[in-house]
């Protein structure tokens, strides 16, 4: 990753990445009597103050619309836009902003690419694969656009502990697969995918690759070129950014023969009723007025994780992963759910056959918030035979009496269902 | 600052009283009968428990059987459990108010009315806890809203979200 905004206030030490978490208001309260446990990234992460603080600035000093005006402040509505499309760019390595899409989301930026790149490519005869472990915003798009083109979903198989077996997934690749869509990490069980291999063997039947990285880009350094994906997705709100902002990375020259998604405004150079030209990138995919304060936040929060330093942060995160699971373990009843050899920052389970919405709220009631059910991975929790599970997730500001808190609070449910 | 709409500790044990923990670990009526002659599916989709009630209704329509199938937390599965032993020898008008009544006293949208009976029986009671935890309400209805489902024989899923 090439690094930018270097401040004097840059992470030097893995030891002070613990202050961090006086950044996070939402962090520092109290739930139902008892100081706040937050174990929920994975579905949101916490803003810090220096995002809320910019999102509020540009909203009370820059609003106006972007790339219309000329007065003053469109100047510097667009400024602040383009300068996070900028910061973006760098962040995840990408050759230049042409190539970095604002959406709203990982789900818009997946279908984005099912509907413009996929869908033109699709009949009866084609292909698309996806891994048994993926989000469902990475399987209902491509399971839309089956349908209405007669192409088939294959999916690649997962093994016990969670993770996608590399080899079959591999061989099922062949010249009829149109593209190959899969997570970078799994949400539910926080496996990490070999997307070296994967991307490489794809790339022999010239077929490209889209990465789901919502789970991914705030745990991990990720450079697209390194990878060489041609798309990857992520979502502002997993990456201490606002909801409603998301990227969809597409290699250049792939998204400039993609046609428009959606028609309107910003993504055309003339409109006539003879016909229409449409914007050059990034523009063309970013039609009506976009999420300028929402892009002003993911901008701030590209800063943040910058200057905590994302090795820190895997760092950070790993030690107390390695806590969390060496000390579900010891808690009789305990099974872990995901045991990937590389995974980051989430940990699935499940205790004796108590119901994962027990867990939660008993845990809930002691300040402690999890997640329970599906995790929106429906394909998952039925491999495992499991309704669902209880998750913890972390992100840069847990600590070691998170984790505590945590696992003394899991000795209550017990209790209650002893 | 949070104090005020958080539940206290007694909250929580009102929640998970022992006879839901029992009725959760050991539910009554439990599994499909034979010969049933009217059935319903429901699920929460936001928490994904499936729960299926199986009925039959004699010839003074009379409930005779009550049972059900599926999974859930403890609360849907105890909720379940209380319903079918609640339920079974009623007449079928007279069930089908008791759930109006029911379900609206865990929403508190309505006070019950009619079947104040039953409501206050200790063990319909039990399932009161969930008042006090919003986002267990549905997981305490959604048998009972499959109930109705099923006297209707409504081959459609029932959900907890409309």
């Amino acid at each position: 990753m090439s690094s930018l905004l270097k401040t004097n206030n840059e992470i030097t030490n893995i030891d002070e990445i613990g202050l961090l978490r006086k950044d996070f208001p939402t962090i520092n309260q109290e739930i139902n009597n008892h100081p706040l446990v937050y174990l929920d990234s994975a579905a949101s992460s916490q803003m810090p103050n220096q995002v809320i603080g910019e999102i509020s600035r540009y909203q009370s000093q820059d609003h106006s619309n972007v790339h219309r005006g000329i007065h003053t402040l469109s100047h510097r509505a667009t400024d602040v836009y383009e300068t996070s499309r900028q910061k973006i760019c760098d962040f995840i390595n990408a050759k230049n902003t042409n190539e970095i899409i604002f959406t709203s989301g990982t789900t818009d930026s997946i279908n984005l690419v099912a509907n413009s790149f996929c869908k033109p490519k699709l009949d009866s005869s084609k292909k698309i694969l996806i891994s048994h472990l993926e989000h469902h915003s990475n399987i209902v798009p491509w399971q839309m656009i089956c349908e209405q083109t007669g192409a088939t979903l294959i999916v690649a198989p997962i093994d016990d502990k969670g993770q996608i077996k590399t080899e079959q997934l591999i061989k099922m690749i062949d010249s009829s697969v149109v593209l190959v869509a899969i997570s970078h990490v799994s949400n539910a069980l926080g496996s990490v995918t070999s997307l070296n291999e994967i991307i490489d063997a794809a790339h022999d039947y010239e077929i490209p690759v889209l990465v789901d990285g919502a789970q991914a880009i705030s745990h991990m350094t990720v450079d697209v070129q390194a990878l060489n994906a041609d798309f990857y997705a992520f979502s502002g709100h997993k990456m201490l950014g606002p909801t409603g902002i998301g990227i969809l990375y597409g290699k250049e020259h792939i998204l400039d023969e993609m046609p428009p998604y959606q028609g309107g405004g910003d993504m055309i150079l003339e409109v006539k009723f003879s016909g229409t030209v449409y914007n050059d990138l990034p523009y063309k995919f970013e039609a009506g007025t976009p999420n300028i304060s929402g892009a002003a936040g993911l901008g701030a929060a590209v800063d943040y994780l910058n200057q905590a330093g994302m090795d820190n942060i895997e760092e950070h995160e790993n030690t107390l992963l390695n806590k969390m699971m060496h000390d579900l373990q010891k808690i009789d009843g305990v099974k872990l759910i995901g045991t990937a050899e590389n995974k980051v920052a989430v940990q699935s389970f499940t205790i004796k056959d108590i119901h994962s919405h027990d867990i939660g709220t008993i845990l809930d009631h002691q300040g402690i918030a999890i997640r329970t059910g599906h995790h929106c991975a429906m394909p998952v929790m039925e491999f495992y035979d499991l309704p669902g599970t209880a998750r913890a997730s972390l992100s840069v500001y847990n600590n070691e009496n998170d984790i505590e808190r945590f696992t003394k609070g899991l000795n209550k449910v017990i209790e209650i269902f002893a | 600052m949070m104090k005020k709409n958080s539940p206290e500790n007694k909250s929580l044990k009102e929640l998970y009283r022992q006879l839901i923990i029992n009725h959760a670990k050991q539910p009554l009526n439990f599994g499909k009968p034979e010969n049933e002659s009217l059935f319903a599916e429901g699920i929460n989709p936001l928490c994904g428990d499936k729960i299926r009630v199986y009925l039959n209704i004699d010839e003074n329509n009379i409930i005779d059987k009550l049972h059900f199938e599926g999974t859930g937390c403890a609360i849907s599965i105890a909720s379940a459990s209380l319903m079918t032993s609640t339920l079974t020898n009623i007449n079928k008008k007279k069930a089908t108010q008791y759930v109006h009544d029911l379900i609206g006293n865990l929403n508190q949208a309505n006070p019950p009315k009619i079947s104040q009976s039953i409501i206050n029986s200790q063990e319909i009671k039990a399932l009161e806890g969930v008042k006090d935890f919003p986002s267990r309400i549905k997981c305490a209805t959604l048998s009972w809203q499959t109930f109705l489902s099923a006297l209707k024989n409504n081959n459609k899923i029932t959900t907890t979200e409309k």
